[in-house]
């Protein structure tokens, strides 16, 4: 809680520095965004990490490697929509089209392998 | 009423290990009792483990140690405790397999519900990997659950197969060769019908059912239910009318029915059609049939001899129904967390189930009515 009033603080900030700075020096404007971002990727962080061992915790329970598989889809999916966030905001142009593709192919090569395994399963 | 109880019991454990009557009327060295011993404990190796345990006991050739042993068991408590036993052991061990299931549902509602929408193209790739894993999961614990299925029936086909040298033997004793032919041949029929069916054409169709829902929950276009649908009542018309025809094969409709019909058989049987949709409407007609040939067999064995079923009976029934009712909360949930794709998925698989508690329930009135055939064989 006390993390998202200093986000929500930061962010107020954020935008009036960022409205200076367009003023003043326009070039750095971009960089104070990213930095920003970067900020509040750190400020989430320790949250992540409990959130993910809670959720191994609860896929070793259940012992099965399918919690484990969607977590890690999961990660991609959240890391590659952050990025391309912050693409868009630094004027990034067509990267974050690139990370999307690369990212889905990630999924792909993690689906091949259910894909075979449906198939043995079903057909075989 | 102990007593009667008692031999009852002994006789009714005893009279399931007797074999050919040649080898009893002409016979009178080892052989014949090492071939009766043989039988019982092919018999014991057939029964299911918990029943197996509570008679392992008791030998075909010690009577009076028969006695002693069955009457610390005649006391219907024993066997109340014994049937509660089995089914807390049930649930226990078939409840766990929900949890993932469950586990990875709430996985896909949170992440449907976080994932940024900016990116949907990858937001959709995730849910299409969500829903693989959710269907891998689901068709992996339906396996286990139609391999278990498979073992109930086989172990009752072999129960009723053991039975069927047993009433030959009872009815060449009696010269009544007509009956035996027609009994006999009807229960090794059935027999022979559930096995093959279940091999050839029950796995075959589960499978192309578990390939259309998988590719219909997976492709969002693509609208297979209809399909699916049609191909679980052809698998339900072609049970009812084999049920049918083997109700009527095996004779009991017409020797044990009685006319009478009261309220409380018209509860159960609306009860059998109402909560069993598809195997109910034939379960609800055969029951007085099933009714009236365990009243028989309870005049024959005592109230020891329908625990016995029950207990044979409810290791293959409760799993299933667990697992239904699992599969209906899972759905249940999907619903309500509007993943919809998954609640569709869910409900195919909740009709594969609903064929498979037919099936086994088809297959368990089978095996009552050769057990009504059996006792009748045995008193008649």
């Amino acid at each position: 809680m006390t993390t998202l009033f200093l986000l929500c603080g930061l962010s107020i900030i954020a935008v009036f520095a960022e409205a200076i700075i367009k003023e003043l020096h326009p070039e750095y404007a971009k960089w104070l965004v990213l930095a920003f971002a970067l900020v509040c990727i750190a400020s989430v962080i320790p949250g992540i990490k409990d959130s993910v061992s809670f959720l191994k915790s609860i896929s070793s329970i259940t012992e099965n490697k399918y919690t484990g598989m969607i977590l890690k889809a999961l990660g991609i999916t959240y890391l590659s929509s952050l990025a391309c966030e912050i693409c868009n905001s630094a004027d990034g142009g067509h990267i974050n089209t690139y990370i999307e593709m690369v990212s889905r192919v990630e999924i792909i090569i993690l689906t091949i392998p259910l894909f075979q395994e449906l198939l043995e399963m079903v057909l075989i | 009423m102990k007593a009667k109880i008692i031999v009852s019991i002994v006789v009714a454990i005893l009279l399931s290990c007797v074999v050919d009557a040649k080898e009893y009327a002409y016979s009178s060295d080892n052989t014949t009792e090492f071939s009766v011993a043989n039988r019982w404990d092919k018999l014991i190796e057939e029964l299911p483990e918990g029943i197996a345990e509570e008679i392992k006991d008791i030998s075909a050739f010690e009577t009076g140690d028969t006695i002693s042993t069955v009457k610390e068991k005649a006391d219907i408590r024993y066997w109340i405790g014994n049937i509660w036993d089995e089914l807390i052991k049930s649930i226990s061990s078939h409840l766990p397999r929900f949890l993932p299931i469950f586990a990875i549902i709430l996985l896909l509602a949170g992440a449907k519900i976080t994932l940024p929408q900016t990116s949907s193209a990858l937001s959709a790739s995730f849910l299409v990997f969500g829903k693989l894993c959710l269907a891998i999961l689901v068709i992996r614990s339906t396996y286990l659950i139609i391999d278990l299925a498979n073992d109930y029936l086989n172990s009752v086909c072999n129960i009723m197969n053991l039975l069927t040298p047993v009433m030959q033997a009872v009815y060449l004793a009696e010269g009544s060769l007509t009956k035996m032919s027609i009994s006999t041949s009807a229960v090794m029929l059935v027999v022979t019908a559930i096995g093959n069916i279940n091999s050839q054409v029950m796995t075959p169709c589960v499978n192309v059912l578990f390939t259309l829902s998988a590719v219909a929950s997976v492709c969002d276009e693509v609208n297979l239910s209809s399909l699916t649908a049609t191909i679980r009542r052809f698998i339900m018309r072609m049970w009812q009318i084999i049920t049918i025809a083997f109700s009527f094969m095996l004779g009991t409709q017409s020797v044990i029915a009685s006319s009478a019909d009261n309220l409380a058989a018209k509860t159960v049987k609306f009860a059998l059609g109402s909560i069993i949709p598809m195997a109910g409407g034939v379960l609800a007609e055969a029951f007085n049939t099933v009714r009236e040939g365990l009243s028989f067999i309870k005049t024959a064995t005592g109230i020891g001899g329908i625990i016995t079923i029950l207990l044979i009976l409810l290791p293959g029934i409760v799993p299933l129904i667990i697992y239904k009712l699992s599969i209906i909360v899972c759905a249940f949930v999907a619903d309500l967390l509007k993943l919809d794709g998954e609640k569709i998925f869910l409900e195919d698989v909740k009709g594969i189930t609903e064929i498979l508690i037919a099936i086994v329930l088809y297959t368990s009135m089978m095996f009552v009515f050769s057990i009504i055939l059996f006792t009748k064989s045995q008193v008649g």
